[in-house]
C-alpha cells in the first residue's frame, strides 16, 4: 500500500469515526439497562431537529413528574419502586426510521410503557410497533387517525385534529360577528405534516359550512427558504381571516412576510408554534392577538404546582408549553396504572391504563378535569383548548369553564 | 399585474442570494472538479459565525458577513491542507470525507448551541414600490450578494490570478506543463470557495432562521443551480439563479408550493437533457 494510499485511509476512516462520534454525543439515546428495580417508561420525542422546541418540552414535563413521582415514595404497588425515563431522540428522521427507533427502544430495555412521539406522522409510524411488541403508548399526538386503527394499546390525551381545526374556526368566526368584523373570505396556509393537514381541512369545512369562501389553501414542506412567495399567493384572494399552522422557524419568517404583504387581518392556528413557550419571543408584535386550538394550557385549573415547579427548574421559560403539560398527564396516568396492576408487566399495565380515571391532583390536569380513555384510546370528552396570544403569554380563552381571559378581537 | 411585478421583484431579490449561494460551490467544482458535498455544513458555518458576531460582539450583521468569509475560508482551507488533497485520485473516498465533515460541523453545532432555532432580527424597515413592499434588508443583502459576485467575477476575469484558475478548470496538465503552481491554485479555490459559502450563509441569516441541520436545503438549491448554469460556468450561474428565483416564486404564487421541488427537479432534468453544457452552453459535462 502506498503511503499516500495509507494517508488517504487514515484520514477518512478518523473522519468517519469522529462524525459517529460526535453524532452519538450530540444525540440522546436509549442505552441498553439492566430491568432490576426502576419501572422503565420509553421516551421517544424529537429532541433536537426541526420539532426540537416541542421535544424537548415534552422531555422537561415528562421528567419532571417523574421527579414528583419518585420523590413522592415511588410506585407504592411495586414496593416503592422509582420511575424512569429511558429517552430516544428522533431527531429529523424520517416516520420509517422512527418505527426503527422505536423497536430499538423496546429491544435494548425493559420497559412497562411508552410516551411519544409527538408528530402525528411519528406517532402512526410508532404505535404499530407498540402494538405488536404490547407495550402501551400514551401520546401527545392530535391526529384522529391514531385512535381510528384498532389499536388496543394507544392511549392519547390531546382532541382530536379535527375538533382542533373546528372548534377553533367557530369561535373565532363568533367573536368576529361580536366585534362587527364580517368575514367573507379565508385563506389556509399550513406544513403538510399529517396533523396541520387534518385541522386545516377540518377548519376548511368549518368555515365553508358557515358560508365563508376559501379563497386558497396552501399545504407546504417544513423548512422554508423563502416565505415572501408564499405569502403573495395566500394574499391574493385578499382574506379577511387566515388559518396558519408551521413550526416555530417558518411561522416566525412566514407571519414576517405576511405583515410585509399587508395582512393585518385575525390569525387561527392549531398547536405546533403557536403554543411554543417562545412564540412571542421568537415572532414579535405579530405574535399578539393570534389564537390557538391546544391540546392543553398552562392556565388550566389543576396546572398550578405544576407550573410552579417547572418554572422553578427550566428558569429559562415562564411558563411550561403544551407537551410539558401532557406528557407529564401521561406520566401521572401511567403511574396510577402502574399502581392499580401491582405488576410493571406492559400488558398488565395497559389493562390499567383502560380503566384509569384521575379527577384530582396534576394527573387531572386537563381541560375536563379527568384523565379516563374510551375504549378507543381517545381521552373521554376530550375537547380542545382555544388559547389566545396576549402581553406575550398564551391564555385560555375556550371552553369557558376553564377560561382565564376574555378573547380580544384583532382586526 | 401587481401580483406579477409582485413575483418578478421577489424573484430578482432571491435570486442575487441564490448567485452567491452557488459561486463558492461552482468555483470549488470548476477548479478542483470537487463535487463538494460538504457546501451545506459550510454554509450553515457562516450562519452561526454572523449569529455570534452579532450576537456576542455586537457586530452589524452585514459587516460580520466579510468576517464569515475569512472565518470559514479558513476552515476550508484546514479542510483542504488536512485531507482532501490526499484524496485527488479516488473521488468516493474523498465524498465520504466531505460527507463525514458535513456530520461532525452538525453535530458539533449542535452540542454548541442546541437544537434551538437561531434568527439574527435584522429590522430596517419596509420600502413601497407603487403598493409593492420590499424589505430593506432584503434589498442590502442583494446588494451584498451582488459585490461579492462581481468582486469575484472580476478576479477571475480581469486577473492573472483569475486567469490561472480559469486555466486549471480547462486544462490541468498544460498548467503544470508550463510551471503554474497548481497545488497552492486548488488551495486558493477551495479556500475561496468556502469562504463564499461562509458568506452565503451569513446573508441568508439576516432573513431566514437556521439552525445546525439548514444547510441541506439551500445546499440543494445551489445543486441545482450550478448544474443549470453549467458546471464552472459562473455567467451561467449567474442566470441560473434567476432561473431558479423565478420559477420558485411563480410555481408557488401561480401553482401550488407542493409543486416547488419538483418543478426544481423537472428544471434540473430538461436542462441534462437538452442542455447538459448549462442554459449558455459553456459549462463541463
Amino acid at each position: 500500500m502506498s503511503k499516500a494510499w495509507r494517508r488517504t485511509l487514515v484520514c477518512t476512516v478518523g473522519v468517519t469515526t469522529m462524525s459517529l462520534a460526535v453524532a452519538a454525543c450530540g444525540s440522546g439515546s436509549g442505552d441498553g439497562g439492566d430491568s432490576s428495580d426502576p419501572v422503565q417508561i420509553g421516551l421517544i420525542e424529537p429532541m433536537s431537529g426541526p420539532f426540537a422546541d416541542n421535544g424537548t418540552q415534552a422531555d422537561r414535563g415528562a421528567s419532571l413528574c417523574v421527579d414528583q413521582i419518585n420523590a413522592d415514595g415511588g410506585i407504592k404497588a411495586l414496593d416503592g419502586a422509582k420511575l424512569e425515563l429511558r429517552k430516544q431522540d428522533t431527531g429529523a428522521a424520517q416516520p420509517a426510521q422512527v418505527a426503527n427507533q422505536a423497536q430499538s427502544l423496546i429491544d435494548s430495555n425493559d420497559l412497562s410503557a411508552m410516551i411519544g412521539a409527538w408528530a402525528s406522522s411519528y406517532t402512526l409510524a410508532v404505535a404499530p410497533v407498540t402494538e405488536q411488541n404490547q407495550v402501551p403508548l400514551v401520546t401527545e399526538s392530535f391526529a384522529d387517525d391514531i385512535v381510528a386503527q384498532g389499536y388496543t394499546y394507544v392511549f392519547k390525551i390531546p382532541a382530536p385534529a379535527s375538533e382542533m381545526g373546528k372548534q377553533g374556526v367557530i369561535e373565532v368566526l363568533n367573536l368576529a360577528d361580536a366585534s362587527d368584523y364580517p368575514i367573507e373570505r379565508a385563506a389556509v396556509v399550513a406544513e403538510n405534516t399529517s396533523s396541520a393537514q387534518v385541522s386545516a381541512k377540518a377548519a376548511v369545512a368549518q368555515l365553508e359550512e358557515n358560508g365563508v369562501s376559501v379563497t386558497n389553501e396552501e399545504y407546504f414542506a417544513p423548512g422554508l427558504t423563502d416565505a415572501n412567495s408564499l405569502a403573495i399567493k395566500v394574499l391574493s384572494g385578499k382574506p379577511q381571516f387566515l388559518f396558519a399552522q408551521a413550526g416555530l422557524a417558518d411561522m416566525k419568517i412566514l407571519q414576517e412576510a405576511l405583515v410585509r404583504q399587508g395582512y393585518t387581518g385575525p390569525i387561527l392556528g392549531s398547536g405546533s408554534a403557536l403554543v411554543n413557550p417562545r412564540y412571542a419571543e421568537t415572532v414579535g408584535k405579530p405574535a399578539d392577538g393570534v389564537f390557538t386550538s391546544a391540546g392543553w394550557n398552562w392556565d388550566l385549573p389543576g396546572a398550578e404546582q405544576f407550573v410552579e415547579d417547572f418554572v422553578a427548574k427550566n428558569s429559562e421559560f415562564d411558563f411550561p408549553g403544551q407537551e410539558a403539560g401532557e406528557d407529564c398527564v401521561a406520566v401521572y396516568a401511567i403511574a396510577a396504572a402502574l399502581e392499580a396492576a401491582g405488576s410493571r408487566d406492559p400488558s398488565d399495565v395497559r389493562d390499567a391504563l383502560a380503566q384509569v380515571d384521575i379527577s384530582d391532583g396534576t394527573g387531572s390536569m386537563v381541560a375536563t378535569g379527568r384523565t379516563k380513555f374510551e375504549e378507543n384510546g381517545q381521552l373521554v370528552d376530550a375537547t380542545p383548548v382555544i388559547v389566545q396570544w396576549q402581553d406575550g403569554k398564551p391564555r385560555t380563552v375556550f371552553p369557558k369553564d376553564v377560561a382565564t381571559a376574555e378573547p380580544a378581537f384583532v382586526k | 399585474m401587481n401580483t406579477l411585478l409582485n413575483v418578478l421583484l421577489s424573484s430578482v431579490l432571491l435570486a442575487g442570494v441564490y448567485f452567491i449561494l452557488s459561486l463558492g460551490l461552482n468555483i470549488i467544482l470548476g477548479v478542483l472538479d470537487i463535487v463538494n458535498f460538504a457546501h451545506g455544513a459550510l454554509i450553515i458555518l457562516g450562519a452561526y459565525s454572523t449569529y455570534v458576531l452579532h450576537t456576542h460582539l455586537s457586530l452589524d450583521p452585514f459587516l460580520a458577513v466579510l468576517a464569515d468569509m475569512v472565518v470559514v475560508g479558513v476552515i476550508g482551507a484546514v479542510v483542504y491542507l488536512g485531507y482532501l488533497r490526499f484524496t485527488v485520485n479516488s473521488p468516493l473516498v474523498r465524498m465520504f470525507a466531505l460527507i463525514g465533515f458535513s456530520s461532525v460541523v452538525s453535530a458539533l453545532l449542535l452540542m454548541a448551541f442546541g437544537s434551538d432555532y437561531r434568527t439574527i432580527p435584522v429590522d430596517l424597515g419596509t420600502w413601497y414600490l407603487g403598493s409593492i413592499p420590499v424589505r430593506v434588508s432584503q434589498v442590502v443583502a442583494f446588494v451584498f450578494a451582488a459585490a461579492l459576485g462581481g468582486a469575484t467575477m472580476l478576479v477571475l476575469y480581469r486577473t492573472t490570478l483569475g486567469k490561472a484558475v480559469r486555466a486549471v478548470t480547462d486544462d490541468r496538465t498544460s498548467v503544470q506543463l508550463v510551471g503554474i503552481n497548481d497545488r497552492r491554485l486548488s488551495l486558493l479555490a477551495f479556500t475561496v470557495g468556502a469562504g463564499l459559502a461562509g458568506a452565503a450563509g451569513g446573508i441568508i441569516a439576516t432573513y431566514v432562521t437556521f439552525a445546525s441541520d439548514s444547510g441541506l436545503a439551500f445546499a440543494i438549491i445551489a445543486f441545482a443551480i450550478v448544474i443549470i448554469g453549467g458546471l464552472g460556468d459562473i455567467w451561467g450561474g449567474a442566470i441560473a439563479s434567476f432561473l431558479v428565483a423565478l420559477l420558485l416564486t411563480a410555481v408557488t404564487v401561480y401553482l401550488s408550493s407542493a409543486l416547488v421541488n419538483t418543478a426544481l427537479f423537472l428544471l434540473v432534468l430538461m436542462v441534462l437533457l437538452l442542455r447538459p453544457r448549462g442554459v449558455l452552453n459553456r459549462g463541463r459535462v
